[in-house]
């Protein structure tokens, strides 16, 4: 029984998984089929994943017009301009993070619907910031009233009721059932501490 | 000390076809993006810088325990074919295969823990396990990680959390996947809703073999899509939660194929076996096809004498890398295809 998939274009060896369609004028003008490693090879994977980063970052400058013509900001320690950042999505040094501090909040946000680490730290890291010291007010904020609720404090127990919600609306029944016990659970957990 | 080719010869723990679940979730494997304080992301890095951050990563690996028989292929110095090898493994991914400069990967304890240097972050810690085994394989990275942190002064942000150099692994850095083996979902049709269902929970669902949902084999990744605004435990959980979920479906569709459909089944099965156990010339991609429908034949009984473990070993050893590293030297597209077949043969008992 031949297989229905498609073989690579260029190296008409391994499946194709890789589909991509050019458009001109509402036309097709190009289409390829190609594997996982050809994909690779010619940087198409990689364009791929940085042109989703470019375009939450040309979401977030359009919605900041009123801002605009803003000075370009490069970082003193790996010389990274933010142009530069936003043509490549990946940052130069972990100083990018301040230097770029309000582009990044907003990416954050949207990638993650979040801006805030609450997992493990290293041993003697500088614990988290208070809530007030984080400049809420300057964050560009991408969705509006409902980063206010994102950015609350994660409460494990709100985190689930939330979760709990999105289940019985959805009608996963089963869902629901496990995440009232790890809401019991959650409770019972912040009781013992407390 | 051990070397590439000690591997050659094995198989990896993930690709045993044990642990629970483990006829339809082939591994478990759980990944943390770290990065060195003070250095530049490898976005920048200059050549002597890199060669300096394999150096310092090195030296700091030392002194951690990662388990038996511990290993560190300097990539610089490798084979096209020894790098290919450790890819289709799962030990190095294809962008530090691709990558150039000084680079490397350690690897330890059956090939469970693999640690690429200078991949895009500074460090890219690997935890694999066979079957579903996501909290083992959290228990174990989280220990590693800590150990590697006293060594390691780790680029930490009081409110991001850990540093990466693309800001979708930020925070936690951890990305869990999950390797499912879905052939049922996908003959009757149902795939499709899994992914919806998923991607509204904001999971990533692709092809192992490919970035699009097409996937070969049959086989796809579940993975977290946010690393930030989450503890690790909580990602843990919603993949240990979600994972049973889909398990059952499959379970389910391939008891109604048994029942419904048994001779079409059965044909497609018997096929495919016989197909792999005579075959002079095989390409890869109906190999993954035909190895598909025998897994599902070895799970479902109808072919009691080919081990589950045979058949994951053989999408790995049948693919470029494996087969030339078996033959010890470069072939030809066409002279794979024979050996491919070749290996097949042996290993399911044809002729
Ligand atoms: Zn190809
Ligand atoms: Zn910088």
């Amino acid at each position: 029984m031949p297989s229905k998939a498609k073989s690579c274009e260029t190296c008409h060896e391994n499946p194709a998984t890789v589909h991509l369609t050019e458009m001109a004028n509402n036309h097709v003008v190009l289409e390829k089929h190609l594997c996982d490693q050809c994909a690779s090879k010619q940087g198409i994977i990689g364009k791929m994943q940085m042109s989703l980063v470019a375009e939450l970052l040309g979401n977030i400058k359009d919605k900041q017009k009123g801002a605009a013509k803003e000075a370009d900001v490069r970082c003193p320690d790996c010389g990274m301009l933010y142009s530069e950042f936003r043509a490549k999505a990946r940052f130069g040094c972990s100083r990018d993070y301040d230097v770029f501090q309000k582009h990044v909040l907003a990416l954050l946000e949207k990638i993650h619907g979040s801006t805030e680490h609450v997992g493990k730290r290293p041993k003697g890291a500088p614990k988290a910031l208070p809530a007030a010291a984080k400049g809420a007010a300057e964050v560009p904020g991408p969705k509006g009233p409902a980063k206010a609720a994102a950015k609350a404090p994660a409460d494990p127990v709100a985190e689930l009721e939330k979760e709990l919600e999105k289940a019985v609306k959805g009608e996963d029944f089963e869902r629901a059932a496990k995440l009232r016990d790890r809401i019991r659970e959650a409770k019972a957990r912040k009781e013992g501490k407390e | 000390m051990i070397n590439i080719d000690d591997l050659a010869g094995k198989t990896g723990e993930w690709l045993r076809g044990t642990g629970p679940d483990s006829d339809i979730v082939v591994s478990s494997r759980i990944r943390l993006a770290r990065n060195v304080a003070g250095r530049p992301f490898l976005t920048v890095a200059s050549h002597k810088a890199k060669a300096e951050l394999e150096a310092q990563i090195r030296e700091g690996l030392e002194g951690v325990n990662l388990g038996k028989g511990r290993l560190y292929v300097a990539l610089k110095d490798t084979s096209p074919v020894d790098r290919q090898f450790l890819m289709e493994r799962h030990l190095i991914s294809r962008d530090l295969l691709n990558a150039e400069g000084d680079r490397g990967v350690a690897i330890a304890k059956e090939e469970s823990v693999a640690i690429m240097v200078n991949e895009e972050d500074h460090l890219r810690i690997q935890v694999m396990r066979s079957g579903l085994q996501l909290e083992e394989a959290w228990r174990e990275i989280d220990r590693i990680d800590d150990e590697i942190a006293a060594k390691l002064p780790y680029a930490f942000h009081a409110l991001h959390g850990y540093l990466t150099a693309c800001p979708t692994n930020a925070g936690t850095g951890m990305r869990i996947s999950v390797l499912l083996h879905l052939p049922a979902l996908v003959m009757t049709r149902q795939i499709d809703k899994v992914f919806q269902a998923l991607s509204r929970i904001n999971f990533s669902v692709r092809g192992l073999y490919g970035e699009g949902t097409q996937a070969s084999g049959n086989f796809y990744q579940i993975s977290n899509q946010a690393t930030l605004g989450k503890p690790e435990i909580a990602l843990v959980q919603s993949l240990s939660d979600v994972v049973p979920e889909i398990v059952r479906f499959e379970r389910h569709c391939r008891e109604k194929l048994a029942k419904e459909q048994r001779t079409a089944l059965e044909d497609r099965v018997y096929r495919a076996c016989g197909t792999l156990k005579y075959a002079r010339s095989i390409s890869s991609e109906e190999t993954m096809e035909l190895l598909s429908a025998v897994r599902l034949g070895s799970q479902l009984s109808l072919l009691p004498e080919i081990k589950p473990g045979t058949v994951n070993e053989l999408f790995v050893t049948t693919q470029p890398g494996h087969l030339q590293k078996q033959e010890g030297r470069p072939l030809s597209p066409q002279e794979r295809d024979l050996a491919r077949a070749g290996l097949i043969r042996g290993r399911l008992g044809g002729r």
